[in-house]
């Protein structure tokens, strides 16, 4: 779920540096960046080209004392500025194009002029520029400047017209299913999402179980690291129904295979790594999105103990209880020999007691900050501190 | 008297010509409001800044997630919220598309009615 509201933000974040394929470029590999960028430039060489063939023309029109033959110049101009300014989109450079494709063709001759493919050609443009919307916006605009020309050219209409009319139809079909296959082609590619598929059910189970939220609230409470990775890979394979490995801090991530799905949780600057043994395609989005929230609360609460710790006064005369039983997790010399002492007398009240505890426990400020350990998980038993 | 009917015939077919060639005009110009129109829609790309607003509302929530258990629940919603805006995006530039390819067979059949009008 965090994943999803991630690149979701991510992703329109940086939706107005629009690519050609409408991917943003940190999820695109460097080969694809590097062929996007081979695109753009392949779009600009055209359009260039286009433009150094129309001043051939310029030269023609001006002999006749033709007064926009101006124009190419204007366009020559603009196809070379152009990619130099962010701030001009796509679409109005294609509106310049087909303008004066529009005017270029009305100079050679109007409707019956063999330029009238420079009119098709700018599909392919668009489409390397915008994708599926400069195709068709490009089709459009070629269909309405053809349709412009042959009105101009009435009552005549040329034989050409509906072969023109045609091809660009075709023309804008077969680029806009181009790019849009490509788009859907690269997004899968780039970010592991196929389009399309949201509506279908998912094959696992959907249904929301409340009785989750009380599970959370369980591990939210536990501060012992054991107990808070052994409850989590509980509460993880009740979720998921099947075995759950919890892995905290590790920054190996080999492969799991087609028959495992790995969740990966950073918080607090722990990373923990939920392994689910089930393929990823029957593990629905509601099961993943609280294996996910389980993966945080572990992450965040890791290292809780030492944190709390470090802000409690240490007092060896605190009334101590028998119920201790994570000696083993103590790394203070001498300390899991008190605790022998502590089961078999659990409050000292005899001097001897005291006196005894007083040798074998250190002062409070004996005891190193960070070396302060929480002895037992059941706060509501023993609020003892060592 | 038959030169007068004549006359008369032919004005009123020129009449008739150029009521035919003035609904072929409307036609025309219908067709190219209706490709402009789905041409706005298409490169418009709206809803983009109700997704962007979503999207960053919905870190804060993912901030909160954590510390309220009931935000989960809210971000499922904002979730499903996105994944609907998300089909409107993609129902506008279909009804763009629409747009724009019917008004450019409007403008076509258009031009064709005006051709067959002044032959």
């Amino acid at each position: 779920m965090n994943a999803t509201i991630d690149q979701l933000r991510r992703d329109h974040a940086v939706d107005a540096t629009g690519t050609p394929f409408h991917i943003p470029p940190y999820r695109m590999g460097h080969a694809l960046v590097r062929a996007q960028s081979l695109l753009g430039f392949v779009a600009q060489v055209v359009r260039a080209g286009v433009a150094l063939a129309m001043t051939h023309f310029l030269i023609v029109a001006a002999h006749s004392g033709m007064w926009y033959a101006v124009i190419p110049v204007v366009y020559f101009a603009l196809s070379l500025v152009a990619p130099q300014i962010a701030r001009l989109k796509a679409p109005a450079l294609m509106v310049s194009d087909c303008l004066f494709a529009l005017f270029f063709v009305n100079l050679t001759g109007g409707i019956a002029s063999p330029y009238l493919l420079l009119m098709v050609a700018l599909v392919p443009l668009a489409m390397l520029s915008d994708g599926l919307r400069g195709s068709v916006m490009a089709a459009c605009l070629g269909l309405l400047a053809v349709l412009v020309s042959g009105v101009v050219a009435l009552p005549t209409v040329s034989s050409t017209l509906p072969i023109a009319l045609l091809s660009l139809f075709v023309c804008g079909v077969a680029c806009g299913w181009l790019s849009a296959m490509a788009e859907r082609l690269l997004q899968y590619i780039c970010t592991g999402v196929q389009s399309g598929l949201g509506s279908m059910p998912r094959p696992a189970q959907t249904k929301h179980h409340p009785e989750w939220a009380g599970d959370v609230e369980q591990l939210l409470k536990i501060s012992d690291a054991h107990q808070l990775l052994h409850a989590a890979k509980q509460y993880a394979r009740g979720i998921a129904n099947c075995p759950v490995d919890i892995q905290v801090g590790t920054m190996r991530m080999g492969s799991v295979g087609s028959e495992a799905t790995r969740i990966v949780c950073e918080a607090a600057r722990q990373r923990v790594v939920l392994t689910v043994h089930t393929p990823p395609a029957t593990l629905a989005a509601p099961l993943t999105a609280h294996l996910r929230v389980i993966g945080h609360i572990v992450a965040r609460q890791w290292n809780v103990p030492m944190q709390i710790v470090e802000a409690v006064d240490v007092t060896p005369t605190t009334p101590i209880l028998a119920s201790v039983s994570t000696c083993d997790t103590l790394d203070i010399a001498g300390i899991e020999n008190a605790m022998a002492i502590i089961e078999e007398t659990a409050t000292p009240t005899t001097p001897l007691q005291r006196m005894v505890l007083t040798a074998m426990l250190p002062d409070p400020g004996e005891i190193p900050a960070k070396r302060r350990t929480r002895a037992n998980a059941d706060q509501s038993q023993l609020d003892l501190w060592i | 008297m038959e030169a007068r009917i004549v006359m008369q015939t032919s004005q009123l077919m020129d009449r008739l010509q150029q009521v035919q060639l003035f609904m072929a005009g409307i036609f025309f110009i219908c067709g190219v409001i209706m490709l402009i129109g789905g041409m706005s829609i298409v490169m418009n790309r709206i809803y983009r800044e109700t997704m962007r607003m979503m999207s960053a509302q919905s870190g804060r929530l993912q901030g909160k997630s954590l510390i309220d258990l009931g935000i989960p629940a809210a971000i499922e919603t904002t979730l499903s919220l996105a994944s609907v805006v998300s089909r409107l995006l993609h129902t506008a530039l279909g009804i763009g598309i629409f747009l724009a390819v019917m008004g450019a067979a409007i403008c076509t059949a258009s031009f064709w009615m005006t051709t067959q009008i002044m032959r």
